[in-house]
């Protein structure tokens, strides 16, 4: 049986770790307690961890305040961030645990708000079957556990890397493609009609 | 390597993770099997169904959020406020202050204002006055319609937006945002050559949607001999108007498809029947909305039947037979009940 062997399973820890000399003045002048310089690291990321938040609550109001929450909770830890890691997965771990922990607090699965916004097409039949569609992949998703859901959100939707996922979940990259595999298994026992 | 070997690598391989060397022998290995192929193919169809399922892209809040997102988050850094899922604000003394202060000026003034036009206030009613203020409520001039029970399909009051005063026996007109109508699921031999006013078809039985009207000599009949007609009774009366304001749908057009019978106009025979209360999750309900000149303009699914394709199958057919048509009513929202049965 082979084993997959990843094209170069260090280049996105890498990438991601490649020392970005005006990021990591940023970050040391917000370990001292400089706000500004944090604003400016938040600017950096802002769209990326509310997107990924986003991902997992599905609704503006929820994705905002994690987001934000999620910022200022990195830089009351900025103390315990080793500057020679990179930034990104650290950020991203805290954003990621703190949407799956108040969803897990809320008992919510995944509250999607925008299931009932307006369908794109204007003919009523299409629109149905949009809505219906994408009500059946929501809730299929939703029915996921949080450990296979947030593997492929993370790969599918937000398109990350084997090795980005591992590292921001902490896990090895065999987990990730052992979870990945199980929850594409389960969607398509789940979503099997629409394939 | 073969299919079960290939089968463990697809994965990698469609996320585009495998290295050179394995990734060259998982072509040459699809390019000779089908059902590899067929395997890949799904995995594609998958992802391409969850995108297509989360209808794309994220909404973008927008430029001003984004430009104020980092400020709102300095500023909760240097005020120390931790914003977790607002809950309340913390108000200094002040703003706390403000509330009580003003509600306390504000008894203030009630009291001194109040006084002199307390001395002024007579000590007693007038037996007149007591008549009229103990005199049991007028009853409304809404008109009703008397509904066949066996023209209604089963839904539930509380789905229609509709209020049920039930000690009038009736509903009240001033919650009534629209008007309501229902009718059954058109089935053969009633379909919307039947619904279109405009075809000529103007004989009551014949309009699902146009308002059926009762003489007060037919009211009075159903009440002697009974609650209401039975549908054989009626030869196939396929449509019972719920209720409408005075303003509404009671005009010249209606009286003259009644016999402009006056009497009428008074007349409450309405009467929410059993089944018309009863919720059955396998009922839902259409909206259709008729433009200005009366032709369809949308039909939505208002809620949903439980089912997805008994929602699907209905609005196909609901369009089909209405489009086209011309309906009395104009610039309404009508509520068409359906079941999975009348998509049969």
């Amino acid at each position: 049986m082979p084993v997959p062997v990843l094209k170069d399973e260090g280049a996105a820890a890498r990438q991601t770790s490649r020392a970005d000399p005006e990021e990591k003045q940023l970050l040391a002048r917000a370990k001292n307690g400089d706000t500004e310089a944090f604003g400016k690291l938040v600017q950096r990321y802002q769209r990326r961890v509310y997107t990924v938040i986003y991902r997992f609550v599905r609704n503006h109001t929820d994705a905002d305040d994690l987001a934000q929450d999620a910022f200022i909770r990195a830089f009351k830890a900025i103390d315990r961030f080793d500057l020679r890691y990179p930034f990104s997965p650290w950020m991203y771990r805290i954003a990621i645990n703190l949407t799956l922990n108040h969803l897990k607090k809320r008992k919510l699965k995944m509250v999607d708000t925008d299931i009932e916004r307006k369908p794109s097409s204007d003919n009523p039949v299409d629109a149905l079957e949009q809505y219906q569609t994408r009500r059946k992949v929501h809730q299929a998703i939703a029915k996921l556990p949080p450990k296979l859901r947030q593997v492929l959100v993370l790969r599918v939707y937000e398109n990350w890397p084997y090795a980005q996922i591992a590292e921001v979940l902490e896990i090895p990259i065999g987990t990730v493609m052992s979870r990945l595999s199980r929850a594409r298994k389960a969607l398509k026992e789940e979503l099997g009609s629409l394939l | 390597m073969n299919c079960k070997d290939i089968e463990q690598l697809l994965q990698a391989y469609h996320d585009g993770e495998l290295d050179p060397t394995q990734r060259r022998e998982v072509e040459s290995h699809l390019a000779e099997c089908p059902h590899c192929q067929a395997k890949l193919a799904e995995l594609s169809a998958l992802d391409g169904l969850l995108i297509d399922g989360e209808a794309g892209k994220i909404p973008d809040p927008g430029k001003h959020y984004w430009h104020s997102f980092s400020d709102r988050i300095t500023r909760k850094l240097i005020h120390g406020q931790t914003p977790i899922i607002r809950t309340h604000r913390v108000r200094s003394l002040k703003f706390k202050l403000i509330p009580i202060l003003s509600g306390a000026v504000a008894v203030f003034l009630v009291v001194v204002i109040s006084i002199p036009l307390l001395k002024k206030a007579p000590t007693k009613f007038t037996e007149e006055e007591v008549a009229k203020l103990t005199a049991p409520p007028k009853k409304s001039n809404v008109r009703f319609q008397k509904i066949n029970e066996n023209e209604l399909l089963e839904t539930e009051i509380d789905d229609l937006n509709l209020s049920l005063d039930e000690s009038a026996g009736g509903l009240l007109a001033g919650d009534i945002k629209e008007e309501v109508f229902m009718a059954p699921a058109p089935s053969e031999g009633t379909g919307a050559a039947d619904i279109a006013a405009s075809t000529g078809a103007r004989k009551k039985d014949d309009a699902p949607i146009i308002a059926e009207q009762e003489t007060a000599a037919e009211v009075a009949s159903n009440r002697s001999v009974g609650e209401t007609k039975t549908r054989d009774e009626r030869a196939k009366p396929s449509t019972a108007k719920v209720a409408e304001t005075p303003s509404g749908y009671a005009d010249s057009e209606d009286k003259t498809l009644a016999g402009g019978t006056a009497a009428k106009e008074t007349e409450e025979t309405w009467g929410f029947d059993r089944q018309f209360k009863t919720k059955t999750d396998q009922t839902g309900i259409l909206r259709v909305e008729i433009d200005s000149t009366g032709q369809l303009a949308k039909v939505t699914v208002y809620r949903s039947s439980g089912d997805t394709s008994a929602d699907s199958i209905a609005l196909k057919n609901y369009r089909k037979q209405w489009e086209g048509k011309i309906f009395r009513e104009r610039q309404r929202a009508l509520y068409v009940p359906f079941s999975q049965d009348t998509n049969d």
